[in-house]
């Protein structure tokens, strides 16, 4: 079980919210690899999931002195509109194909016993809907509570349950079809 | 059974992570096993891939855009803020957008209003004397009334000839088109007369012979004033305004039927 889940201390949020520099470059850190996830999951290369990642964190010291809330949702909520402006701006591009986003992962990474490869997951999710590929990603992979997946998709426990358990099935379908 | 599905599928995945062996976890539901059972796969093998590596650099770049953004940040904070000029809200209307076209409205009423007024006191050749002949030429159409139309006519009448001493005043020569202005004026209003019946109309020929009589009196006082190539015109425009107070009188004393003026008829059209 390899789940990565961020956890931000109150403490060192409330720092930085006072624009501490050692504060907010540790909340960087900290919260860096939830960001960047959260793009290359999304059928995006690379390199501009990391400009992505970094225009999250500008924008978040711009505006960390009114944050209020679940911190993981307000980041993801800007990680969005950030998303849907890169979208918008490559216009129809949306689709970008896999071969371009491939990349080699270490040797460590791979593992033979693994039945899907980490690009597969990224093919296979891109087959989902925003929402269905949400939940995965924030349940299986960033490893988040239902109740935390609730607070930061602004809905229901049970809504988030169903959607978990579409997302699964839609998965098997696709899985079977492809063989 | 969607919905028990839901609640079972949630039940097995926080087994799952209670690292409890999967064919235990499935024992429990043994009519469900098998599609638990395909969907559970598919949740272990998605949580057994690795990560994908975050580069080193990429967070060193991050930082650096950061602690930019800090910096400026900082220095913001030491800016004074000035208040933003807002527009004010009036819980009259449904949005600001009526208060800033109330606002407008009222601005534009009130340069229209102060320019009107400024133009009053304008001469020939000043720059708001269009102005005060447009002001008055829209008052006259708008006014349906034959009698208050020949008021209006007599009171334009009445100004032109004020407009006439000023301008002698100011530049020391008569104005011959705002003399011709206001014998026109004069002339007009009978058009108007000749609209109206009797009763009402005797009252606006005393009018117009009293002001004729006025402009008599002003005109004869200006001829010392004009210089001397252009008393003739002033001496004929006393002649026509003599003509037309007889002729009002006759038709005051009923010598003559109204509607009939004599040389000096003019038609509005």
């Amino acid at each position: 079980m390899k789940l990565e889940k961020i956890i931000v201390q109150e403490e060192l949020l409330e720092k930085a919210r006072q624009l501490d520099e050692a504060a907010v470059s540790r909340l960087v850190k900290e919260c860096y690899p939830f960001v960047f996830r959260y793009f290359y999951y999304r059928s995006i290369t690379r390199e501009d999931a990391e400009d992505l990642t970094s225009e999250v964190f500008v924008r978040v010291v711009n505006s960390i002195k009114g944050q209020k809330g679940y911190f993981p949702a307000w980041l993801i909520r800007i990680s969005k509109n950030l998303l849907t402006d890169y979208y918008r701006k490559k216009g129809k591009s949306r689709e970008t194909s896999l071969e371009e986003i491939q990349e080699p992962f270490s040797n460590s990474d791979r593992n033979e016993k693994d039945t899907l490869h980490p690009d597969d997951i990224r093919k296979l999710l891109d087959r989902l809907t925003d929402e269905q590929k949400e939940v995965i990603v924030l349940k299986f992979i960033e490893g988040n509570t239902n109740e935390e997946i609730s607070r930061i998709m602004n809905k229901s426990i049970g809504a988030i349950k169903a959607l978990q358990f579409r997302a699964l099935s839609a998965l098997r379908v696709i899985l079977k079809k492809e063989g | 059974m969607g919905n028990q599905m839901e609640k079972l599928l949630d039940v097995c995945l926080e087994k799952m992570r209670e690292e409890i062996p999967l064919d235990e976890i499935l024992m429990e539901y043994p009519d469900q096993k098998e599609e638990l059972k395909e969907l559970l796969l598919i949740v272990r093998d998605m949580e057994n891939i690795p990560l994908p590596q975050v580069r080193e650099e990429a967070v060193a770049s991050c930082l650096t855009k950061v602690s930019k953004a800090l910096q400026s940040q900082k220095k913001q904070g030491w800016k004074v803020k000035l208040p933003r000029l807002q527009w004010p809200r009036v819980s009259y209307f449904p949005s600001p957008a009526w208060g800033k076209a109330l606002v407008l409205l009222f601005i534009v009423i009130l340069i229209s209003w102060s320019t009107i007024s400024l133009s009053g006191d304008s001469l020939p050749g000043d720059l708001l004397y269009s102005v005060k002949l447009t002001t008055e030429k829209v008052k006259f159409s708008l006014t349906t009334d034959p009698e208050e139309k020949a008021e209006l006519r007599l009171t334009y009448s009445e100004e032109r000839i004020q407009e006439l001493v000023r301008y002698l005043d100011d530049k020391g020569k008569l104005n011959t088109e705002v003399l011709k202005a206001m014998l026109n004026e004069a002339a007009l209003v009978t058009d108007n007369i000749s609209r109206l019946p009797k009763d009402r109309a005797i009252p606006c020929c005393l009018k117009l012979e009293q002001l004729c009589a006025v402009h008599i009196n002003i005109l004869e006082d200006l001829k010392s004033k004009v210089p001397a190539e252009q008393r003739q015109e002033l001496e004929n425009a006393i002649q026509t305004c003599q003509h037309r107070m007889d002729w009002m009188g006759k038709v005051i004393r009923n010598e003559v039927p109204i509607g009939e003026w004599g040389p000096f008829v003019l038609n509005e059209t």
